[in-house]
């Protein structure tokens, strides 16, 4: 114990001189046996343990009271908590660097059938965004491309790594833009007319294409270079899923039947108007992720808080639900996100799922994400209060075994902005 | 309602009509209100938090606070249990604004979006349902010079724009620096400015000109025979702003072009600014305190394009710790519903106390708007502007259930509809159904209708 | 009589005499004469004192004035007797601004080197441009109009935030009998330059004042240079600024099209900030505003089509509200009330003692009528649907002792129609306009527009396209009255039938709706149909949220 104790020290007083060295440079994530001590451990599937958390390699490796760590490295958790990483059910981290400059822009081939796309070709490693995100408990992310009808498909990434494929959590997903009968924003001068027709123009391309893509899958042995049709044959034949953001309540219906029709195994993404159809969402057991909470009515009409309360609705009506940023900035905004959706109806354990468990799976990697379990991977923070609550602190963050230092720019700018040296420039 | 509707006459519907016109009317009548607010955990901001506590406002204003105030006939609100603090106030808004850019020329200091209110954005009553009772509403950031804002009171009902204007709340004016009006003038329209440098001589030659304009003025109205000058409405508001009688409210991101107008307006005598947005101010926090100008600022927005690529969320917690008066603002109809969130984001990213954080969206944007002798705080004599929450107001789970203006209750969680719409279009059976509002900041905000309003704050 | 009438008369009285002589050196006989200036009417009903005359009466007109009026009045020699017997006199409407040239030039924005600094032209700032230079040098056909029952309008440019003065004018068709008053006025428009200064309603709001403080200054600068001119040089100005003159010193009204509801509250503004005077025009919806529009005390001037512009009742009917949700029946309900609320503001604006007026404005008033009878019939009296067309509009125009109502003295402005104006079937048959008479033909008895060769009834197989391929059906439609009975199978060989009673027949299109139910699940179907000839239709099915679907038809059978 009194080692551990020195470690820790030795640990924090040689993280500091490379702050002080550097002012610029994040510290390097270290590596090796951790064992968090005494720690409640909000497990999101076995409730709630008093105990220690042991990390090997880059897995859980045990979970329990009084465990020994052997040489493990031993952080004191007294009083603090221990959760699951989150994980942001769909966001472009990694593929948008800076808004305005469009050749940082990474998300949005040209062209409406662009299913071959793939997001973990472009994640860039070395972004920005991916401290500042992780510091805030985000450990995972769905990043995924935009635009078109089909934009290609999204990447489950970790937020540590140095290749893509490093990040990589085990699932991509392609996607869809259903076609929509809505006005694309408050600035849409369409009228109701046109609008219509653009829907059902996009319609026809939609069955037009899914017709060729089922043809394909269904030849025993295609010929030619067709990378379009090939990517979704699986999801054609039902073997892997599909990603449709629909958000209107008619259009979520028509998707509905749509999905059934071609026996899609399908997620649906958006869905701002789910709490209209929850009845029909639960029924076809279609899982939803949605978000941000943090967002606007989709009519002038609706009642304020109706993103805030659209969540908990669905889940209510026993819709699998998953809570997204949608963000490319402020991914970080997840369990804020997450928590609205909590306070305003869905609760706080159905929102700690929704961007835990729910997400992993919804994906299908609830097998290694998403909880804190026995042999899943070492991707967990430690924080010294409620997660969602904005003065809580994150002490501790690890992504598949590497324990990450509690850095970003921001925080390296306020370190060095906070008491400016030298001061006020005094002229003479 | 709906039985009767159904059978609806002519005759009948004329009828539902009148009360209808009667009802607006006494809304209109009623713009000062009576309202006693029983055992609030009261947040006065100026004057420490008050257990158990009572509020009374009478026409409008805050008569009294104290334990056990007895009132007959009066509106009573029973805020045990809950957070009573003053109304949030939003030091950059573009909501229920008709236009918010004249991007046509580098300096238009004569417009003014006070003349395009529109009090019918049902955005303003959802700021309302997130406890604001007070937004800047602000011209855009095309030119280096843009127009004249507004100080409103969210008194959401009042269908007269007239109404919604904070009456002698001091006049203020928008300026902008860096990418925008670059952009806009220099790149789009290829006329200057197009650099930070180009930008620097739009304030000199605007001022010295507004200089030459005061002397000429001055020298006709003492010649009797002399022609009075051709009249520039442009020229009396920077005349008016060398005066003094202007709040400067300058959107600005980059340290030098802080520091550069900082200077400009040393050299004409020009004192009161406050510096919107402005992510780099962390960077210069000393210079902008000897300076005496504030900041207001986002939680947490930054990477929408270069010049806030080196930003930090620790800004506000910064500022404040240099001894900068500081806001946080939303510039969004999406952030202006939580603002209180949004101050709490500083005790996520920095260590502000409770009174410092609700400070900046409370008496902070009412200093910086000149209005602090108004709003801002609960005390005796202020305008009876209140929010009261379920929950901390810092708390995530905060929950907004009254927000009051002027002592008349604009927002009740229990009682309002949900559909609060007063302007409703009869074409539109149901109302349209947008997709996108993710966006909305980007094409409403600070570059709204210049054709280059994506992610351009 | 007041100086000013007696000028106005004056200015009239100079146009019909160069008619009548034309004592100089050249004769042109491609022209002659006409028999008279002077017709006797006899035998009418006249509308006066806000009511029709019970008992018939005769009216002499002399020179475009009416000269006489009463029942006792005999034909004075030399006037020409109109065959009018028991028909409808009425004052013809006064129009306060319309549009009347059809398309005004596009300036052309590429030279524009400053969007800042734009031409006054580009800008839409032309309030030099007179209206009444314009119609001596340019036909201008004012016809149509005067079809509708109009006699006098303002006549008005469109282009930019100030287009130009106004000219009050009889709607002859000859350009030297329409003159009758010299009054002239400005306009203003909410309308921005077009990606130039000013393009925004705050760039407009602010060009205004600017311009209309130099206008005051310039004016102040020149009564200095008339008293005393040593020492002071002459003053200048633009050409815009110098026409604003008029308007500062009370001369002139501003008439101010605001159509947005927020706009009347930025005309009042400006009106109280500057003090002109001024007119509301075209406020397309006062719902919720109408104190403070009276507080205002600005007259109002509703657009012609105004009650016309939003369809009538999209109202869910009766039977179909059991299978809506309950927000979708209110918003519904939501928007029908604001829909009635604009079919009944002008009477509310009554009410109020505001004083309201008509403007034909693009449309040429052919929607007058029809819009006038939906307001009759939503509760406003007839002599308030007349005053808004007659005394009311010429008060606002300050001709109110020439125009506006049939008496002595008065310009003869008049309508006659075959019945009195607000029953159904009644037809305009003439228009006296000064010395001009234009007569005009009963329309058709009973048709309806367009509906003549279409006969919808019979058997009629259609195909309706779907996502999930083609569905035929069959449809049989029946007369019942006037109107029809519609039975629509929704599968060829099914009996699954729906009935709708008491559909209409809109020229060559039909629409009706009903709703099906499917288990839990239930949604409104909405058919429009056009018949295109005999046999032939095509149209559209909406499914409720599901989506559009265009249906094609043939006729099976005639009817049985």
């Amino acid at each position: 114990m009194k080692m551990s104790t020195s470690r820790i020290i030795l640990t924090t007083i040689f993280a500091l001189s490379i702050l002080a060295i550097s002012a610029q440079q994040i510290s390097k994530p270290t590596y090796g046996p951790v064992l968090l001590k005494g720690a409640t451990i909000y497990t999101v599937t076995e409730g709630i343990i008093e105990g220690d958390v042991l990390i090997e390699e880059n897995l859980i490796t045990q979970v329990g009271q009084d465990l020994d760590g052997g040489d493990a490295l031993v952080i004191d958790c007294n009083g603090k908590r221990i959760y699951p990483g989150f994980m942001d059910s769909g966001c472009k981290i990694g593929l948008a660097e800076i808004g305005a400059v469009s050749l940082t822009q990474d998300f949005n081939e040209l062209g409406s059938f662009t299913p071959h796309m793939k997001a973990l070709t472009a994640v860039n490693p070395s972004s920005v965004h991916i401290p500042i995100t992780r510091v805030n408990g985000v450990l995972t992310a769905f990043t995924i491309p935009a635009g078109g009808l089909f934009p290609g498909q999204g990447a489950l990434i970790n937020m540590h790594g140095y290749t893509p494929e490093s990040m990589s959590a085990g699932f991509e997903g392609h996607l869809l833009n259903w076609p929509s009968s809505g006005r694309r924003h408050r600035w849409d001068r369409r009228t109701d007319e046109e609008i219509n027709k653009d829907k059902e123009k996009a319609l026809k391309k939609l069955n037009e294409f899914w017709q060729s893509v089922f043809a394909y899958a269904n030849i025993s042995s295609p010929e030619g270079y067709k990378p379009q049709l090939e990517t979704l044959k699986d999801v054609a034949k039902g073997k892997a899923k599909l990603l449709v953001e629909v958000n209107k309540k008619g259009d979520i219906l028509d998707a509905i039947t749509w999905v059934n029709e071609n026996e899609v195994d399908a997620i649906f993404t958006g869905v701002a108007e789910g709490w209209r159809v929850a009845d029909s969402l639960a029924k076809y057991e279609i899982p939803v992720i949605t978000g941000p909470i943090l967002d606007n009515p989709s009519r002038d009409s609706d009642r304020y808080d109706t993103p805030y309360t659209n969540a908990g609705k669905m889940a209510k009506a026993g819709v699998l639900v998953a809570i997204r940023t949608n963000e490319s900035d402020n991914v970080r905004n997840l369990p804020f996100n997450a928590a609205f959706a909590a306070n305003y109806g869905m609760g706080v354990e159905t929102a700690v799922e929704a961007i835990t468990i729910n997400p992993a799976k919804i994906f299908g990697v609830d097998d290694q994400l998403g909880s804190i379990e026995e042999g899943k991977q070492a991707n967990l923070f430690v924080c010294d209060g409620d997660p969602f609550e904005m003065k809580t602190r994150i002490t501790h963050v690890f992504i598949n075994g590497y324990n990450i230092p509690i850095e970003s720019r921001q925080t390296l700018l306020y370190d060095e902005f906070l008491e400016r040296d030298p001061g006020l420039n005094i002229k003479d | 309602m709906i039985q009767t509707t159904q059978h609806k006459t002519w005759i009948g519907l004329m009828a539902t009509l009148l009360i209808i016109l009667t009802m607006t009317h006494n809304i209109q009548g009623q713009e000062m209100g009576d309202v006693l607010i029983k055992n609030g955990t009261v947040i006065t901001i100026e004057d420490g938090v008050k257990e158990n506590t009572d509020v009374l406002i009478r026409d409008g204003k805050i008569e009294q606070i104290g334990e056990g105030i007895s009132i007959r006939d009066i509106k009573t609100i029973d805020a045990d249990g809950k957070y009573v603090m003053p109304g949030i106030i939003d030091a950059h808004s573009h909501l229920g604004l008709d236009a918010v850019n004249e991007a046509t020329n580098p300096v238009t200091a004569e417009v003014w979006v006070g003349d395009a209110l529109n009090p019918y954005d049902v955005g303003l009553y959802r700021a309302l349902a997130g406890g604001v009772t007070t937004a800047h509403a602000m011209h855009g950031s095309a030119n280096a010079i843009g127009g004249q804002c507004e100080t409103i009171k969210h008194r959401w009902g009042e269908m007269n724009p007239e109404r919604w204007r904070m009456k002698d709340a001091p006049r203020t004016i928008k300026f902008a620096l860096g990418e925008n009006p670059m952009r806009v003038h220099g790149e789009r329209n290829n006329v200057a400015p197009r650099t930070r440098m180009g930008m620097e001589q739009e304030f000199r030659r605007s001022f010295a000109a507004a200089k030459e304009y005061k002397k000429e003025k001055l020298i006709a109205s003492s010649n009797k025979n002399s022609q009075r000058p051709e009249y520039s409405l442009r020229l009396e508001t920077l005349a008016d702003i060398l005066d003094g009688n202007v709040i400067i409210h300058c959107h600005s991101y980059r340290a030098d072009e802080i520091l550069m107008l900082m200077k400009v307006l040393e050299d004409y005598g020009v004192e009161d600014i406050c510096f919107q947005h402005v992510n780099e101010g962390f960077k210069v926090a000393p210079e902008l305190a000897e300076f005496g100008a504030t900041a207001s600022v986002f939680s947490d927005w930054w990477a929408y394009k270069f010049e806030v690529y080196y930003s930090t969320a620790y800004n506000a917690t910064i500022l404040t710790r240099n001894g900068v008066i500081t806001s946080i603002n939303s510039d969004s109809r999406e952030l202006i519903r939580h603002l209180y969130h949004e101050a709490a984001k500083t005790q996520r990213y920095g260590d502000l106390t409770d009174n410092e954080a609700l400070r900046l969206i409370t008496i902070n944007p009412a200093i910086q708007l000149g209005i602090e002798d108004r709003v801002g705080s609960i005390k005796i004599g202020k305008d009876g502007d209140i929010a009261i929450f379920e929950n901390h107001p810092l708390s995530v789970y905060a929950t907004p259930v009254y927000t009051i203006v002027d002592g008349v209750v604009r927002f009740n969680i229990n009682e309002d509809p949900n559909d609060v719409r007063v302007d409703i279009d009869p074409k539109e059976k149901v109302p349209a159904f947008y997709e996108s509002h993710i966006h909305d900041h980007e094409l409403e905000g600070c570059m709204q209708g210049t054709e280059l309003s994506t992610h351009s704050h | 009589m007041t100086i000013k009438h007696l000028k106005s008369v004056l200015f009239v009285l100079t146009f019909v005499t160069a008619c009548i002589y034309e004592g100089n050196s050249q004769v042109d006989y491609d022209k002659y004469p006409k028999a008279s200036n002077s017709y006797f009417i006899k035998d009418v009903y006249a509308y006066t004192n806000g009511e029709m005359s019970t008992s018939m009466t005769n009216i002499v007109i002399k020179d475009g004035f009416i000269s006489e009026i009463g029942p006792r009045v005999k034909q004075p020699k030399g006037a020409i007797p109109l065959e009018l017997d028991s028909m409808y006199v009425y004052p013809a409407f006064i129009d306060v601004l319309s549009h009347p040239l059809k398309s005004e030039e596009k300036k052309d924005r590429d030279d524009v080197k400053f969007p800042g600094l734009p031409s006054d032209l580009i800008a839409g700032i032309t309030p030099d441009q007179s209206m009444t230079v314009k119609l001596k040098s340019e036909k201008v056909s004012l016809g149509k109009m005067r079809e509708n029952g109009f006699g006098i309008s303002q006549l008005a440019f469109d282009h930019g935030m100030l287009p130009g003065s106004t000219s009050i004018v009889l709607l002859a068709d000859a350009t030297d009998a329409r003159g009758l008053t010299e009054t002239t006025n400005q306009v203003l428009q909410f309308k921005g330059a077009g990606g130039v200064y000013p393009n925004t309603i705050i760039g407009v709001m602010a060009k205004f004042r600017d311009l209309y403080r130099n206008a005051e200054a310039y004016d102040s600068n020149q009564k200095a240079y008339s008293q005393s001119a040593t020492g002071v040089s002459l003053p200048t100005s633009s050409q815009a600024i110098a026409a604003l003159v008029p308007l500062t010193q009370g001369k002139e009204t501003l008439y101010i099209r605001t159509k947005k509801k927020l706009n009347n509250y930025r005309a009042i503004q400006l009106k109280e900030e500057l003090g002109f005077n001024a007119v509301l025009i075209d406020p397309v919806d006062i719902t919720g505003i109408e104190q403070d529009l009276k507080d205002s005390r600005l007259p109002i001037v509703f657009s012609t089509t105004m009650a016309k512009e939003v369809k009538s009742p999209e109202r869910v009917k009766d039977s179909t509200y059991s299978q809506l949700d309950l927000e979708t029946l209110e918003l519904k309900e939501k928007a029908f009330d604001a829909y009635m609320s604009r079919v009944n503001q002008v009477n509310r604006a009554i009410d109020l003692e505001i004083p309201v007026a008509f403007a034909s404005l693009e449309k040429s008033g052919s929607d007058i009528k029809e819009s006038m009878a939906l307001m009759v019939e939503n509760g406003m009296l007839e002599s308030d649907a007349i005053n808004a067309l007659t005394m009311s509009p010429a008060k606002i125009l300050g001709i109110e002792k020439l125009a506006g109502s049939i008496a002595k003295q008065k310009v003869a402005s008049l309508m006659i129609t075959d019945k009195p104006y607000f029953e159904e079937k009644s037809n305009i048959r003439t228009m006296i306009v000064g010395t001009e008479v234009h007569e005009y033909e009963a329309k058709a008895k009973d048709k309806k527009e367009g509906s003549s060769d279409i006969d919808p009834v019979g058997k009629w197989s259609f195909t309706l396209e779907t996502p999930g391929g083609d569905d035929t059906g069959k449809i049989i439609i029946e007369p019942a009255g006037d109107q029809y009975t519609v039975t629509i199978y929704q599968d060829s060989d099914s009996d699954d039938q729906k009935v709708i009673n008491d559909v209409d027949l809109e020229g060559s299109n039909m629409e009706f709706g009903f709703s099906v139910t499917e288990g839990s699940m239930s949604v409104n179907v909405e058919v429009t149909l056009e018949f295109l000839g005999e046999n032939e239709l095509e149209g559209n099915v909406k499914y409720g949220d599901f989506g559009t679907f265009p249906l094609m038809g043939d006729k099976t059978s005639a009817p049985e």
